[in-house]
């Protein structure tokens, strides 16, 4: 072929490409002509759109394409144009404008959809430089909160950089370091006994007893003092610590629950755990680090709240003997972190040619990959100059390495291979960051420099390798903690008059069910069409109690097989995510709707228009929040959304702030002129409604079973929310496709919750840059 | 006399002249300072806001028992933030303004403090100070600034001395930051070689930050050899936040020293908003729970007796400030304080029709400045109002394009 036939050639085939992009823009056109503009003009402008303002010849930035992305989802869903605009709409007209607008949008969003360099946030610093260093210290605290974005606080545009927070590394890397690197003589441990008697004494026969060597306590009361603790027991070393003891229940046929908490005047209070005893004593043993002045304090759990003489009475107590405290623990000498990074080197006589190598080691470390000698010789250069401005050769090596630690090579994911896909060691720590929020390990980072981590299979073996690692937990924890609002547990405190059971050991048993109930779908890869519904759910005693399901005893969280008729099973009976989207005093069927939209169906909503008046909770009024929205849904601007986020709040007003099961709303009604008063049953509860595309529910389980007709939505929802705390960038129109594969796919082999995350770690999008 | 900023007003942005030379002979002997405080829950709109409006309105049940101070402050009502919604998600838009914090895309911008901050930040020793809970200050590029929760902690930074071992050790970590920080920008700009646009973005926010950084490690390496101001109040023994009153009034004493001392003249506050039970005569419930009291009369009773306090101590701030000298007047003169909510009613979470009290500055208060109209007045521009008065040349702060009409 001569060349300038292959030139003319060339030509012709972009015109075919310049005229098929002229017929679609005419299509596009012309569509929004005949059915859109008369309601979104320069004049009209309906909720807010004004379709002369956007061109789809040229989509750019991200406010366009959301807006463009919104425009082609309601044409596809058929809520644009409305209903009685639809006359002369044939469906073969509203597919060729989608399939017209469909290659400039792509194209559009595709230049947006890149994880930008991506910083750690303070959870995956902290656990990066932990397992780096080999130490155990909080450094989070040291750092600014993060920002979350697309729902996830790992979200490379969200995660900003200002001085704060450099200035933070510096002090935060020097902390690290300090931790890592401890010299000096070997700290003496010592052996210290604690009775617990000291403090307790005076109320012995009153509300606490002392038998056999133990201090027993039989109420159970909120405070964050217990007058049960080693606090007299001064510990002015920092270090590591273990504390053993033994505790016995008493006047109960069954295993009391007892908490251990660590305090100290300057620290926050941390529960160390939850245990349980009966009435054979038991022997416990709980190794923590401790600051200056800090003790342990141990709470009786689930007893009675007020009792004048509960021994005399029969009360059930929980029983402290005395704590052994052997502390600060340094049973390696140096410690293997300093070893670790410096090795046996005598740092006062430390020579130039023994500081390289450390430097070296330390950085591949920190940059997760090999380091080239260009970078490496700024790090050695430091090393000198500090030197030779007098510092010490230790200082001076301090100050190296902290500058190492501050790179953006260590505090970012940076991505910069350059090319379509990204390198083998990049692709590590995007694994290592999603399953274990820290850096990769020394397995993954030799199969990335052996260049097969990418290879079929092995990436499977991979996943496989670090989910049964503990550090998964990490992923358990974060992904529920943001995904089902976890970690909001706190944030509301149950009105105590109407809601008088609820404690901290139900609360935590909440958090623990939706932890634990993922934990169980991932690990034995069943079907995520659990979450919708289930025949089991995850409890201890606790919640099952809470739930009305008998036959639970103990602590310990295990599969419950759930009655046929039961309302329980998948997320959204679930105590934990019901709490979460109430406020401790009443249910709003608003946020719980809009929290089952967002979270399980994946339908974005835009923000309520300007200056509308919320809807303000009155007991006094005859008219429930419910009877208030229907009046709202009367109105069309209102109800274009509310017919969305209605329905599923409805069905969940079955369940109290707190999770309960509820046919009645509660009611205090205060004695007057005094501090008490009673609970009465109120209006009857309706959670009935229907779904806007018509099909309508009597109650939560026929509302989840019509969920688990549409699988696919969720399926697809929650792979979006996967993928994008997996990559820590938000997904976009370009990414529907790569998204629809992955789900395809999930639904072709049974759709685990395993296989789906083997399906996204293979994927083309989690190589891509 | 014309007052300042009247003039600006008019002269709008044209006027370039350094205003230090114009104004040498009116500008004012003491520093201008301001605190913003954001009350997250809110008050209980019918006993906070006067039902009358104007210089002669009557005070409301809240603020009847601050009689004494009606000529120090101003009640305002009917502003909010245009498209700041998303109910308590509103409170890290408070200073911002910034649209739709609850959105899943939401980025913050910069705060009012850290804004003027970053104008005469420079003049004290801290450029600003952000206390209380979290969610309250902003950089520029959305990122959160932490707050100081504890007030003897807050009152340790601002007045102990470090031991001379400390101070010598500080120095020289100064001094290896910033040779760090010079290694870390070199390595930085070969991988902005690589980078892609979007990367490169980022990138540059780093360097800013950087660069911002070097200032502050100069800065504090300025302000080691200088003693901190020596203080001979009782320092505060740390009440902790579920003490909401001692809280508060043991936050407001760290700040009135802060304000006099001249270590800062900047503050942002934001105060308690938490759900434990506060630890006052009558009150049996926690705090956040009762704002949610859906119109329930025993728990409106003991919202009233947290929200009481929470006036009351904000009453002895601004007496204190008023009975303190300052330059030829007193440190309330100099020091602009307003405080506000996110919410206008926690009840229903909504986010209009905020409460907020102006006290102090060059303001003629005693009144009640109520907006009407079915759109609220955009609140920020009591901000632009507020750093005019500041003496900052500022027409405008993100939604609020302009001063706040009936300011005076």
């Amino acid at each position: 072929m001569s060349r300038s036939f292959q030139l003319i050639l060339l030509t012709a085939l972009s015109c075919v490409g310049a005229i098929a992009e002229e017929q679609n823009f005419s299509k596009i056109e012309a569509f929004l002509e005949s059915h859109c503009f008369e309601c979104h003009d320069d004049d009209v402008s309906k909720g807010g759109l004004n379709l002369y303002d956007l061109d789809p010849e040229s989509i750019s930035g991200m406010e366009e394409v959301d807006r463009w992305t919104h425009i082609f989802d309601r044409v596809k869903n058929g809520e644009m144009p409305p209903e009685k605009k639809r006359k002369n709409l044939s469906t073969g007209k509203v597919a060729s404008f989608l399939l017209a607008l469909t290659p400039s949008l792509d194209q559009a969003d595709k230049k947006l959809r890149e994880v930008v360099q991506r910083r750690l946030n303070r959870i995956e610093y902290e656990h990066t430089m932990q397992d780096l260093l080999g130490i155990d210290i909080e450094l989070k605290h040291l750092l600014p909160p993060d920002q979350k974005a697309g729902g996830f606080d790992n979200n490379g545009a969200a995660l900003a950089i200002s001085s704060e927070l450099i200035e933070s590394y510096l002090k935060a890397a020097g902390v690290a370091l300090d931790a890592a690197l401890m010299d000096g003589p070997r700290p003496e441990t010592k052996t210290i006994v604690n009775d617990l008697i000291e403090e307790p004494k005076p109320y012995f026969g009153k509300q606490y007893e002392h038998f056999d060597g133990f201090v027993f306590a039989y109420l159970t009361d909120k405070q964050s003092y217990s007058k049960i603790s080693t606090r007299r027991t001064r510990l002015t070393e920092p270090g590591r610590y273990r504390f053993r003891f033994s505790a016995v229940a008493r006047n109960t046929d069954k295993k009391e629950v007892f908490s251990v908490m660590k305090s100290g005047p300057k620290t926050a209070d941390e529960i160390l755990g939850y245990f349980e005893v009966g009435t054979q004593p038991g022997t416990f043993e709980i190794e923590t680090l401790i600051e200056a002045n800090e003790s342990i304090q141990f709470f009786a759990l689930g007893l009675t709240k007020w009792a004048k003489a509960p021994e005399a009475d029969g009360f059930p107590a929980v029983g402290f003997g005395e704590v052994t405290i052997t502390g600060p623990l340094a049973e390696q000498w140096p410690p293997p972190s300093r070893l670790g990074i410096i090795g046996n080197v005598d740092l006062s006589t430390l020579s130039d040619e023994q500081a390289k190598p450390i430097l070296q080691n330390l950085a591949t470390g920190a940059f997760r990959r090999p380091v080239t000698d260009t970078e490496l010789s700024r790090y050695v250069a430091l090393f000198e100059e500090q030197k030779k401005s007098g510092l010490s050769a230790e200082k001076s090596l301090r100050t190296a390495m902290e500058a190492i630690l501050c790179s953006t090579h260590c505090i970012c994911l940076n991505e910069t291979a350059g090319g379509d896909r990204i390198s083998d060691y990049e692709l590590a720590s995007r694994l290592s960051y999603f399953l274990w929020s820290s850096r990769p390990d020394q397995r993954l980072l030799d199969l990335a420099g052996s260049g097969t981590l990418s290879d079929p299979g092995k990436i499977d073996l991979e996943l496989e390798r670090l989910l049964n690692d503990s550090k998964s937990e990490r992923f358990v924890k974060h992904f529920t903690g943001q995904w089902l609002g976890l970690r909001a547990i706190k944030e509301t405190s149950p009105d105590s008059n109407l809601y008088r059971h609820f404690d901290e050991l139900l609360e935590t048993a909440m958090v623990d069910e939706g932890e634990f109930f993922f934990r169980k779908l991932l690990h034995d890869d069943l079907p995520v069409s659990n979450f919708l519904d289930s025949d089991f759910i995850i409890a201890n005693e606790r919640l099952a109690q809470h739930y009305g399901i008998p036959g639970v005893s103990g602590l310990a969280m295990r599969p419950v097989t759930l009655a046929l008729d039961s309302v329980r099973g998948g997320l959204l009976t679930q105590a934990g995510i019901l709490k979460v989207t109430a406020n401790g005093t009443n249910t709003s069927p608003v946020i719980r709707g809009v929290w089952v939209l967002e979270n399980i169906l994946g339908h974005h909503l835009p923000p309520p228009p300007p200056n509308i008046a919320g809807i303000e909770p009155d007991i006094r009024e005859a008219t429930t929040v419910r009877e208030q929205l229907d009046l709202h849904r009367n109105s069309e601007s209102c109800n274009s959304c509310h017919q969305y986020i209605d329905p599923p709040g409805f069905a969940l007003e079955s369940f109290d702030p707190i999770g309960g099961f509820r046919e009645n709303y509660l009611q205090f009604i205060p004695t007057p002129g005094k501090s008490w008063g009673k609970v009465i049953q109120a209006k009857e509860v309706d959670a009935s409604g229907e779904l806007s595309t018509g099909e309508a529910f009597q109650d939560i389980r026929e509302f989840k079973a019509l969920l688990l007709k549409d699988e696919e939505r969720f399926i697809r929802c929650l792979t979006d929310r996967l993928i994008t705390y997996g990559l820590g960038r938000e997904l976009g129109f370009s990414d529907r496709s790569a998204v629809n594969d992955i789900v395809e796919q999930a639904q072709s082999n049974g759709a685990g919750l395993k296989t789906l995350l083997k399906l996204i770690v293979g994927s083309e999008l989690f190589k891509t840059p | 006399m014309i007052k300042r900023r009247h003039f600006l007003r008019g002269a709008g942005v044209s006027l370039a002249l350094p205003a230090l030379e114009l104004f040498a002979e009116t500008e004012p002997k003491s520093p201008k300072r301001i605190v913003c405080i954001n009350m997250p829950l809110g008050f209980y709109p019918p006993n906070f806001f006067p039902t009358t409006a104007g210089r002669s309105y009557e005070l409301s049940p809240y603020l009847k028992p601050v009689e004494d101070l009606k000529d120090n402050f101003t009640v305002i009502s009917g502003t909010s933030h245009p498209e700041v919604d998303g109910g308590h998600d509103a409170e890290a838009s408070f200073l911002t303004a910034a649209p739709h914090p609850a959105s899943r895309g939401f980025k913050n911008t910069v705060s009012l403090d850290q804004y003027i901050a970053g104008k005469i930040g420079d003049q004290t020793r801290h450029a600003s100070l952000t206390v209380g809970r979290e969610r309250i200050s902003w950089t520029a590029t959305g990122v959160e600034v932490p707050g100081e929760s504890r007030p003897d902690h807050l009152f340790a930074k601002l007045f102990l001395n470090g031991s001379e071992t400390e101070i010598s050790q500080q120095k020289q970590r100064l001094q290896s930051g910033h040779s760090i920080l010079d290694v870390v920008k070199a390595e930085a700009n070969s991988v902005a070689k690589r980078a892609s646009q979007l990367d490169r973005e980022k990138l540059d926010q780093y360097f800013t930050a950087v660069r911002e950084t070097e200032n502050r490690l100069t800065k504090s390496q300025k302000w080691l050899s200088t003693p901190k101001p020596t203080i001979d109040e009782p320092a505060p023994k740390g009440a902790p936040r579920s003490d909401i009153k001692n809280w508060l009034r043991e936050h407001f004493q760290v700040i009135r020293l802060a304000l006099q001392t001249d270590s800062t003249r900047v503050v942002a506050m934001a105060g308690a908003g938490h759900s434990q039970v506060p630890p006052l005569p009558g009150v049996s419930m926690g705090y956040h729970a009762l704002t949610h009291h859906g119109m329930n009369p025993d728990m409106i009773t003991q919202l009233e007796i947290i929200e009481r306090e929470m006036i009351f101590e904000w009453a002895g701030f601004i007496r204190a400030l008023k009975e303190t000298p300052d330059g030829e007047g007193t440190l309330l003169d100099a020091t602009q304080i307003m405080m506000g909510s996110n919410l206008g009613s926690a009840s229903g979470h909504i986010t209009k029709d905020l409460p907020v009290l102006l006290a102090g500055g060059n303001w003629k208060h005693g009144q009640h400045l109520k907006f009407e109209g079915e759109e609220n007045y955009p609140f920020a521009k009591l901000f632009v109002s507020m750093m005019q008065e500041m003496g900052l040349e500022e027409e405008t702060f993100a939604s609020g394009k302009g001063t706040m009409a009936g300011l005076v």
